[in-house]
């Protein structure tokens, strides 16, 4: 699931009262059962939706990365022979194995974060809430990002809640959620909200939608649902073959 | 320059000394440093000398790489000796001018020379096998009584780490910042003291700035993965202090105290013998 | 004539010691005076270190630049470059240390030694360049203002100073969509305003290109390709170097790998619309 608006939408605020962070002045959080409010259940809320902040050095603990993983399953009081399986579980679904030893500061800004999805993996969280994870890498590191993400809600089932200004980043979510000063205004697939981020929604399309836009005004019979490169690729040589 | 700053900086390894625990490594140099700084005898200096090289020898670190840290040291390593061979009164060996040197000044100064050498060895030794987290950990198990005593040993430990961590990215954002002030013509080679304090303030608050809004985001970031400020229990009861510890505790403090009591126990009928006549 | 002349220029860390690492090496490269110059690259690849000697903070190691007629390596020389090129560095708002925003921009001024009067002629002028309203922010505590704002100020601090070159690392990196459209028309303005050389860093591929009269595309170091946006665009090795090409071109690119008649030189969405409509509507015919 997909979560956009503009800076001061209410984005983060949001995202730090689905784990407690911030408790509601009005109405209720429930985390699977269990509401935010009540202190007792706080822990295994925190445990089950954890977070990833934007700025990748300001959320890392410890001078060693395999340490740094183990922060979260420590804070859990877990004994150290779990700790050490879910280190080497976290460490190896991120792919960061060959680094373990190493410090945060050597390491680039793309595999900070993948570090800091890996410490929150390592308490086997149920939902996984990225807070502008993208927006202070470059380009490169940000699809990596993305791409990993994908993989994570597909293999390892885990629900992932991304916020992001950017479109081009919630091509690939399921649903999106657009805020606007502080209320939700649409709740849709990305396609549909893509098709009217321009006019209705005061948001920018992702590239590629407002290419295929542009193509269907020449009369190309292009698929509405269109919102990502793979789907406008395969589309276009749909387009080709029925032609010819 | 700065980033040249890597005293004594942790070497991942899985010696035997990688994987003592770090209480015994804390303690263990604590026992070394104390011995010679008590005790300078021969016997003492050498043996320490030897279980320090030993230490290294099992820790799987090649020499220079411990070596190399000296660097700067080395001068007052030889200036300290230097000043011992020529101040202390004895038997000349050869003069220089007015300066003499004594057989027992050399004796002196080699000992100095030791003692500052173990001094430094050890301290390193214990950087370069212990990783910080686990330091910590140790640290906060050797102070954990002092919790009985309000002391807020806890906190104190997640401090260090945390400094840890963050002082290699302090140092890097300073020499960004620099770089941008220069750029910005900030007079950093200005003749006035005034402005040069104004110019070193031009990179002082952007780094304050800077690390407040750290400080808080960390915050965050810590208390969304169930950090409380308590004990982390798991970090000093994982600590295990085996039959291996054990042993190199046994050695370090035969090594380190059997030659002193030795020493002291064989001056001590002398003396009172001297005293009683 | 070039504004600045790159003659095989290496640069390398640590240089001598086991860990030695290049990070530049043996680029040849010139600049024209007024032009546009887009640097492009993925990370690593030595774009900051090469934009640090444009203002003679870094020297060459080996091999030689001059920056507006002059070689850097004269030491009084390079000391007093900072006066002509103009360097924004990525997050700049991280410089930011004085209490008030006219503090802020004034102290890059009156380092130059510009008497007060044209201090605060130019800081007005800066502010309004990036589209602050001078009477408004003047007497505010940077720190109170939003991160996009305080890297708009950053950004007026250097073009009060009226650099004859600007130099810009990743000047939109992190902020929002909006915050980005400030900052380019910051810059489009001032290259308007006065006849200017403008060099800048970039990941933002889609926005750089339309701004460049030339491109440089740097790879590990080394100097892989260097001319006008549309050429460059249209070499068909271009996504094998480690970039993160717009949408639009990665599609044009992977047509063009299927086979279809497609240019890959087109720099914005419209451009590529029109490209894809035409041979489709070719091979409809």
């Amino acid at each position: 699931m997909g979560i956009a608006g503009k800076n001061g939408s209410g984005k983060t605020t949001l995202a730090r009262l689905l784990n407690g962070l911030l408790l509601p002045s009005a109405g209720s959080v429930m985390v699977n059962g269990m509401d935010t409010r009540q202190r007792r259940h706080i822990r295994e809320i925190r445990r089950q939706v954890a977070m990833v902040f934007q700025n990748p050095d300001n959320q890392l603990v410890s001078p060693v990365i395999e340490e740094e993983i183990a922060f979260g399953p420590e804070n859990l009081n877990l004994p150290l022979r779990e700790i050490e399986i879910r280190v080497e579980e976290a460490l190896q679904i991120v792919g960061l194995e060959e680094l373990r030893h190493k410090s945060p500061h050597m390491l680039s800004g793309g595999q900070k974060q993948r570090v800091a999805i890996a410490a929150a993996l390592a308490m086997r969280p149920a939902c996984l809430v990225l807070d502008e994870p993208t927006s202070m890498l470059d380009q490169t590191c940000r699809q990596g990002i993305l791409d990993y993400l994908r993989e994570l809600n597909n293999r390892q089932g885990i629900t992932i809640i991304l916020i992001s200004h950017n479109m081009e980043d919630l091509a690939g979510a399921g649903r999106i959620i657009v805020l606007q000063e502080g209320s939700i205004v649409r709740d849709a697939p990305p396609w549909e909200i893509f098709n009217q981020a321009g006019q209705t929604l005061d948001l920018k399309p992702p590239n590629i939608v407002r290419l295929a836009q542009m193509l269907r005004k020449r009369g190309c019979l292009l698929d509405e649902r269109i919102s990502t490169l793979e789907q406008m690729e395969n589309s276009i040589c749909r387009l080709l073959k029925s032609t010819t | 320059m700065l980033r040249r700053m890597k005293l004594g900086k942790y070497v991942p390894g899985n010696s035997l000394i990688h994987r003592l625990d770090p209480r015994t490594k804390l303690l263990g140099g604590l026992i070394v440093v104390t011995a010679i700084l008590v005790n300078y005898n021969w016997p003492v200096l050498l043996l320490n000398t030897g279980l320090i090289f030993m230490v290294i020898f099992l820790s799987e670190i090649n020499l220079p790489s411990v070596l190399r840290g000296i660097k700067w040291l080395w001068i007052i390593f030889i200036f300290s000796f230097l000043a011992q061979c020529v101040y202390t009164q004895g038997n000349p060996l050869f003069s220089l001018g007015p300066l003499t040197v004594t057989i027992e000044g050399v004796y002196r100064g080699l000992a100095t020379f030791l003692r500052l050498l173990i001094l430094f060895l050890s301290s390193t030794i214990l950087t370069m096998t212990t990783s910080p987290m686990k330091m910590a950990g140790g640290l906060e198990a050797l102070f954990a009584p002092l919790t009985r005593l309000r002391v807020p040993v806890n906190q104190f430990a997640m401090l260090v780490t945390i400094s840890l961590r963050f002082i290699p990215t302090l140092i890097e954002e300073a020499e960004t910042v620099t770089k941008a002030q220069k750029s910005r013509g900030a007079p950093f080679a200005s003749p006035k003291k005034l402005v040069r304090l104004k110019t070193l303030l031009a990179v002082l608050i952007p780094l304050v700035a800077g690390s407040l809004q750290r400080a808080t985001d960390l915050a965050v970031a810590m208390e969304s993965r169930c950090y409380t400020g308590g004990p982390h229990h798991s970090r000093t009861k994982n600590l295990r202090f085996g039959r291996r510890d054990l042993a190199a505790l046994a050695i370090t403090a035969a090594v380190s105290i059997l030659p002193l009591l030795y020493i002291y126990c064989a001056a001590l009928p002398v003396q009172s013998l001297q005293n009683l006549r | 004539m070039p504004v600045i002349e790159i003659n095989n220029l290496s640069y390398a860390y640590n240089g001598g010691t086991p860990d030695e690492k290049k990070v530049l090496d043996n680029i040849t490269l010139s600049v024209e005076k007024g032009e546009f110059l887009g640097i492009i690259g993925a990370n690593g690849s030595g774009k900051s270190t090469l934009i640090q000697h444009f203002n003679g903070l870094l020297y060459p190691q080996s091999g030689s630049i001059s920056v507006l007629g002059f070689d850097t390596r004269d030491k009084h020389y390079g000391s007093q470059l900072w006066k002509y090129v103009g360097m924004v560095f990525q997050f700049p708002e991280q410089q930011i240390f004085e209490a008030t925003v006219y503090d802020e921009l004034a102290y890059g001024l009156s380092n130059m030694e510009l008497d007060r009067a044209e201090i605060e002629v130019r800081v007005d002028e800066a502010l309004a360049n990036v589209g602050l309203v001078p009477e408004q922010v003047r007497a505010v505590s940077p720190l109170c203002l939003s991160g996009g704002m305080r890297r708009r100020i950053a950004i007026a601090s250097i073009l009060a100073m009226k650099p004859d070159i600007l130099v810009l690392d990743e000047p939109m990196a992190g902020l929002d969509p909006e915050g980005c459209a400030h900052i380019l028309a910051a810059i489009k303005r001032y290259r308007q305003e006065q006849d200017v050389t403008v060099i800048m860093v970039s990941h933002y591929i889609n926005e750089l290109i339309v701004l460049s009269d030339r491109v440089a595309l740097l790879d590990n170091g080394r100097l892989r390709a260097w001319g006008p946006a549309r050429e460059l665009l249209a070499r068909d090795d271009l996504p094998n170097y480690d970039l993160l090409l717009p949408d639009y071109l990665k599609l044009l690119h992977n047509l063009k790998k299927r086979g279809l008649k497609v240019k890959t030189g087109v720099l914005t969405v419209e451009e590529a619309a029109g490209e894809i409509g035409r041979v489709l509507e070719r091979i409809k015919c």
